[in-house]
């Protein structure tokens, strides 16, 4: 019995992949469960096992291959017995067809019109539940799907029905604190390149010119990780009016403090860093000001206050720029975090994160410090409502008040802080407030700690 | 540049003018590209027009004006026996031809699209060099190639056989008295009928075991009963592998049943197939593919392999319809210019005008067997209805394949009469998913059709 394996529905908003590794050529033997596939979704890459026992007859794919999801990948001949997700009989050994009670065989039934709005809107038919007699999708189960999927990024109906039809939380990725925003063009970076994409005469932003006229050039595919981030900066900057808001925060005692407790942390697996304050510091703001761990949801005209703290840390890495989620930072203590969080990058950087933990965050910190940056502005991490950045700290002369009335210029640890936010949802007297907050939690590591009682 | 090395540059090339490439053409002009249509014939229209569709449409009415007046006697109506001046068709026929030509012509002018006559080779990626045309090179942003194809040769063909050219036949003074069809496929069967209404003694050659391999076997079986009835003789898994001159005549070697036989004829008239003519096309200039048959295979946005070049039509080398082409020629210019269409047809009809008539479209019980495609056949004597029981005549009936757990009709066979009608409710049946019950439930009216 031929079957072809077909790459599943990887999760919500998940319509595509890359190929990144085929663990196996034609006439391999493949014992059900073992690795087949390496396939790298928006963010994270998600290994494939084997659905059947049985020998590998025809492998459809490259490594750099973009696929969607229904796309046949490889087929194997099995002894085998029943389907399972994701592969579908083709040709069924022998004479009698079995009746086929979860295959489908041949188009999804719809009419003309149907498909070609379906076509139109992006919509893979086969991923829409049929209400039509004898499972034909109509019209209206199309535009609902499109709907249902355009409500998980409300601003698809700014950018039109065009855009990545990843879901909020598929592919938050955070702020490039190197890049100005300014310099991200929106409307140059659409959607991921999908067959559905116009290839027209008209392409959205002007020709370039041939660079080679000035001397040798290297083309890189634009895709992966690369293009998740661009398609989630893009959206965020063309949908959401950035206000920035800065500040220094005096971490003199703060720096004392961890210098003190580094080694117990490290002892403890963890790495006690300044993100670790911020997070604490964070969770504190976010519960005494809740419109800054928000949403904002045009469709319903609501502003969607969450009640947990997932906070999100722009992470560096070889593949790119990736935020994993630390989950109810609020309910956990600084010793908790500095491991979850240490183990969140290696895990990152080791390229072994899993779609869940890009997942669901609410809040985003990014820390350009140690790599020495200083002062930035960032992009705010769509759906989130704000992002906080920490720049290096650095000794600088502070004017602080001295005995009799006179003032003191005095070292201290000085730490650049910057907020940028959605105007929509909070203004900028909510910011400061924030920001001070912030500021005075990481001033104050007693008053930091206090707040976690 | 010197006089006579003219060079352009257009955003969309269209090569050639028949139904994909015509349509094409139009519909990007449409979209307001600025289209150049390089075609070689006397006006656009292609083979369709000149030379297959038209000529054969055209021929197989008089064919049925021919073999209605006769059967009308029976009924109590005589009309006196037809003087056929052959040479006389020919020039109705071609001044039909010519005003239709002449007509598509007009139309592209009023369009804005900018005729150029001549052939067309690509000489890079993005430009081509036209012979016999005003302007020599031409430069081009995306091109559609729709250059049709030509009949498949046949082998072992002596120098100075009678062998006739389907392109050419209608044109000719008068018919032979006796003519051998090569080929029972489509165009073979429809062209023995025109001959065998206008008086000629036709012999029908078919290589395969049987008529029509490509339509289901109990759709088929009926035409062939009616042809042997008409014909001197229908001969099939008989391959022919020479012809040459005899005296008067033409003598044709086959092989049938493992035996070499000679037949004699007093021509021979191939009808074997079509191949793409992609033959000093250039391609080897550009990123295009070439298929197995010398055909250019194509996604369903009509693309090459090259995806600045769209290929439609008999040059893609599947269905070779004009109209499915002429749908394959809109969906690339619509790509062409940017929009989001694909070719998704599920039910290309196929209606072949013989008597009786035969027609189908969607999943055939062949594919359905040899692909393992559950489905339940379904027999009818009339097309799709269920309340009348109107009398059926000798061999006719319908066939409908459904899915058997959806009742969803995928595909349809028809012998009959008058099929282009319910050719087409049965290819919308197929498009929109509907049930069998569907097509029983929708009325049909009584007392139309012959008696």
């Amino acid at each position: 019995m031929s079957q072809s394996f077909r790459l599943p529905d990887l999760g919500e908003g998940v319509h595509e992949a890359e190929i990144l590794r085929v663990a196996v050529a034609v006439g391999d033997t493949v014992v059900e469960g073992q690795p087949i596939l390496e396939v790298e979704t928006d963010k994270a890459a998600v290994e494939i096992p084997a659905p059947c026992s049985g020998t590998v007859s025809e492998v459809r794919v490259a490594v750099g291959d973009m696929v969607r999801v229904g796309d046949i990948l490889i087929s194997f001949n099995s002894p085998g017995e029943r389907q399972q997700t994701g592969l579908v009989e083709t040709a069924p050994a022998g004479a009698a067809a079995p009746g086929g009670d979860t295959a489908h065989y041949g188009p999804v039934p719809a009419s003309p019109s149907t498909r070609r709005l379906a076509r139109e809107l992006g919509v893979d038919l086969r991923l829409v539940s049929a209400s039509g007699p004898g499972g034909v999708v109509t019209r209206d189960d199309v535009e609902a799907y499109a709907k249902g999927r355009q409500e998980e990024t409300p601003s698809a109906t700014a950018t039109g029905p065009e855009a990545p039809p990843s879901s909020p939380h598929a592919a938050p990725s955070g702020s490039v604190p190197s890049a100005p925003p300014a310099s991200l063009p929106s409307p140059a970076i659409g959607p991921p390149p999908g067959p559905e994409q116009k290839q027209g005469l008209e392409a959205p932003a002007p020709a370039l010119p041939d660079f080679t006229r000035w001397g040798p050039v290297e083309r890189i595919p634009f895709r992966s990780i690369r293009r998740a981030t661009a398609a989630q900066m893009a959206l965020s900057w063309s949908s959401i009016p950035h206000v920035h808001c800065e500040d220094s925060a005096d971490i003199t005692r703060l720096e004392s403090f961890r210098q003190k407790h580094k080694k117990d942390i490290a002892a403890a697996g963890g790495r006690l860093t300044m993100t670790v304050f911020a997070i604490k510091a964070a969770a504190t703001a976010l519960k005494t000001y809740p419109r800054f761990n928000a949403s904002l949801d045009l469709q319903s005209r609501e502003i969607i206050v969450k009640n947990s703290f997932h906070i999100g840390i722009a992470t560096d890495s070889d593949h790119g720029l990736y935020v994993p989620v630390i989950r109810d930072v609020d309910r956990k203590s600084i010793r908790e975090l500095a491991v979850e969080l240490h183990q969140l990058v290696e895990r990152v950087r080791g390229g072994r994160i899993t779609r869940e933990e890009l997942q669901g965050g609410t809040f985003t910190i990014t820390n350009a410090g140690a790599l020495g940056g200083h002062r930035f502005t960032a992009i705010v991490n769509y759906p989130e409502v704000a992002i906080l950045g920490l720049g290096q700290g650095r000794l600088q002369p502070v004017v602080v008040p001295g005995v009799d009335g006179h003032h003191d210029i005095v070292p201290r640890l000085m730490m650049p802080v910057v907020l940028c936010f959605d105007h929509r949802v909070v203004d900028g007297a909510d910011a400061i407030r924030f920001l001070r907050l912030i500021i005075a939690a990481l001033e104050d590591p007693e008053e930091l700690f206090l707040g976690m009682i | 540049m010197v006089m006579g090395d003219m060079e352009m540059r257009c955003q969309l090339l269209v090569i050639g003018g028949g139904p994909g490439g015509y349509s094409a053409a139009r519909r990007a002009a449409e979209l307001g590209l600025d289209v150049a249509l390089v075609d070689d014939g006397p006006t656009p229209g292609g083979n369709c027009l000149h030379s297959a569709c038209l000529p054969s449409r055209h021929l197989l009415h008089l064919a049925r004006l021919l073999d209605e007046t006769a059967a009308a006697e029976r009924l109590g109506l005589a009309f006196a026996p037809p003087r056929i001046h052959f040479a006389n068709i020919g020039t109705a026929l071609a001044e039909r031809v010519a005003d239709e030509g002449r007509r598509l012509a007009a139309e592209a002018k009023e369009c804005g699209i900018l005729l150029l006559g001549g052939t067309a080779s690509f000489t890079g990626p993005r430009q081509v060099r036209l012979h016999g045309a005003e302007v020599s090179l031409l430069r081009f942003a995306k091109a559609i190639i729709a250059v049709g194809s030509r009949p498949r040769p046949l082998p072992g063909v002596a120098a100075g056989s009678p062998v006739e050219d389907i392109a050419t036949l209608w044109r000719r003074e008068s018919l032979p008295a006796a003519l051998t069809v090569v080929g029972g496929g489509h165009i073979g069967i429809e062209l023995a009928t025109i001959l065998a209404a206008f008086g000629c003694r036709v012999t029908l050659l078919e290589k395969n075991p049987r008529l029509l391999a490509r339509a289901d076997e109990d759709l088929v079986r009926p035409l062939h009963d009616s042809l042997a009835r008409r014909l001197v003789a229908v001969r099939t898994g008989c391959e022919v592998i020479g012809v040459a001159p005899c005296d008067g005549g033409v003598a044709i070697s086959c092989r049938h049943n493992g035996k070499t036989v000679e037949l004699h004829d007093l021509m021979v008239l191939p009808a074997i197939g079509r191949l793409p003519a992609i033959d000093c096309l250039g391609l080897e200039n550009t990123a295009v593919a070439v298929g197995p048959t010398g055909n250019l295979p194509v996604d369903d946005r009509q693309r090459t392999s090259d995806p600045d070049i769209f290929a439609v039509g008999d040059v893609v080398g599947d269905t070779m319809l004009a109209h499915a082409a002429v749908r394959q020629g809109r969906v690339a210019a619509e790509v062409a210019a940017g929009l989001d269409a694909a070719f998704d047809v599920r039910a290309v009809p196929r209606v072949i005008l013989t008597r009786p008539q035969l027609a189908w479209c969607g999943l055939s019980e062949a594919e359905a067997l040899q692909s393992h495609i559950p489905h339940k056949v379904h027999r009818l004597a009339a097309p799709f209805d269920g309340d009348l029981n109107q009398h059926h005549h000798g061999g006719f009936f319908t066939k409908l394949l459904t899915d058997p757990q959806s009742g969803r009709v995928l595909g349809a066979g028809l012998v009959g009469d008058h099929l282009e009608g319910h050719i087409g409710e049965a290819a919308l049946a197929v498009e929109m998913g509907a049930l069998l019950e569907d097509l029983r439930l929708v009325l049909h009216p009584y007392g139309t059709g012959p008696p």
